[in-house]
């Protein structure tokens, strides 16, 4: 009754440790999954939304307020996957889309490069050099995306409960780690964890469907009570507040919204000068 | 089994047993209150209880302390604990020393009902609701 995040590298043999994982469990393993139920719920086509969440920014990719967009719509399919318990999920940052809840066990698995190198080489059928390069730089645009999208650098031992280096432990090995720490009792649901995460997926469902009003709007719940804190400028600081609280209240869950605004002054300046 | 659940209650916070103990009381419990955490163990050396459910931050003795030392010496009973300062760090290191469940503080008192029945069902007894 626990779920588990597995993050890692590409050719770190994490999505196999994932999948052994949830099969030695009896859990549902979860990664494209999470994308397919936010196109479903939310309307935009899965490539946009697996961009928007792999791939780091350019100059010609998805704008920034699009990717927040996208975010908040996996963000939302990400907790109300979560709530159902007894998953394993092995998409990005899975260890930064939910934090603070105790029955999560978050994994993250290392593999040396010179195996991860080998691996690339006998999957794509490619030379050594072109392996390296091509890891290499998958490193380094995911490094990117992390930084830039999450806020935060995946390799930091510290975002993690377990740290496994998959070329020191092996795959079979991991499998047994995992699955025998997520069993401990610190892992198991709690009156506390069960509601913290109903919290956080009703205050994801929120933001997701109120996202286009302000990209970086937020959104605290406590058991049905709602608090949103938005920015808007001009006729939006009365008008915003409302279209908040009517959308919001229709949302499965919700008892009560409470909206704080704040003035977008780059907004305000902007218009006075058009 | 249909005996009545002895619960004793520890909080420093008086107005936490004013709510709780009528809500307990009308699903059959027996319970006490306190609200200094030695007198409470005091009480826990003479009287064995089926259920405690304490607050973690108290003055003279954290919560943690007190489910070790009901741990130690009344292995069966079911520990619940609370605070009003929850975090993952201390709902797992409570778990880990064997509370039976942590619940955040704003809660209801239909919360803790929920817990209790859970607890006492875990100890035989199902006419608690």
């Amino acid at each position: 009754m626990s779920i588990v995040t597995v993050s890692r590298r590409t050719y770190s043999r994490g999505k196999e440790i994932a999948e052994k994982v949830a099969e030695v469990l009896g859990y549902e393993c979860v990664g494209r999954e999470v994308l397919l139920l936010a196109s479903k719920e939310y309307g935009i086509p899965e490539e946009r939304l697996y961009k928007a969440t792999h791939e780091a920014p350019s100059f010609l990719g998805i704008t920034p307020n699009a990717r927040k967009r996208y975010i908040a719509y996996v963000k939302a399919a990400f907790a109300a996957y979560m709530l159902k318990d007894n998953v394993v999920y092995h998409g990005p940052a899975g260890e930064l889309l939910i934090q603070g809840v105790s029955h999560l066990l978050r994994v993250r698995i290392n593999a040396d490069l010179e195996d991860r190198v080998a691996l690339r080489m006998e999957r794509d059928k490619i030379t050594e050099k072109e392996a390296r390069k091509k890891i290499l730089r998958d490193d380094d645009k995911h490094g990117k995306l992390m930084k830039w999208v999450y806020g935060r650098d995946d390799t930091d031992a510290g975002l993690y409960d377990l740290v496994i280096n998959v070329s020191q432990i092996g795959v079979d090995k991991a499998v047994e780690i995992v699955t025998s720490t997520v069993k401990l009792k610190k892992f198991q649901p709690m009156a506390y964890s069960i509601r913290l995460l109903k919290n956080i997926e009703l205050s994801c469902r929120i933001a997701a469907h109120l996202i286009d009003l302000d990209p970086d709007i937020r959104v605290r719940s406590e058991s049905g009570n709602v608090h949103v804190y938005a920015k808007a400028s001009g006729r939006g600081m009365k008008r915003t507040p409302e279209i908040i609280k009517e959308r919001a209240m229709k949302l499965p869950g919700v008892k009560s919204v409470e909206v704080h605004m704040s003035e977008d002054l780059f907004e305000r300046i902007a218009g006075e000068m058009r | 089994m249909t005996a009545k659940l002895n619960v004793i209650i520890i909080d420093d916070e008086p107005i936490v047993g004013k709510r709780l103990k009528p809500a307990l009381d009308k699903i059959g419990c027996d319970v006490e209150f306190f609200t200094n955490p030695l007198e409470a163990v005091a009480r826990l050396e003479e009287k064995e209880f089926n259920i405690v459910v304490a607050d973690i931050r108290m003055e003279g003795m954290d919560g943690i302390e007190l489910l070790e030392r009901v741990q130690a010496k009344y292995p069966r009973t079911k520990v619940i604990m609370i605070t009003g300062y929850a975090t993952l760090e201390m709902a797992r290191e409570a778990q880990a020393k064997g509370a039976f469940d942590f619940i955040a503080k704003p809660f209801k008192p239909a919360d803790l009902r929920e817990i209790i029945a859970k607890a006492a069902e875990s100890l035989g007894v199902s006419d608690i609701r």
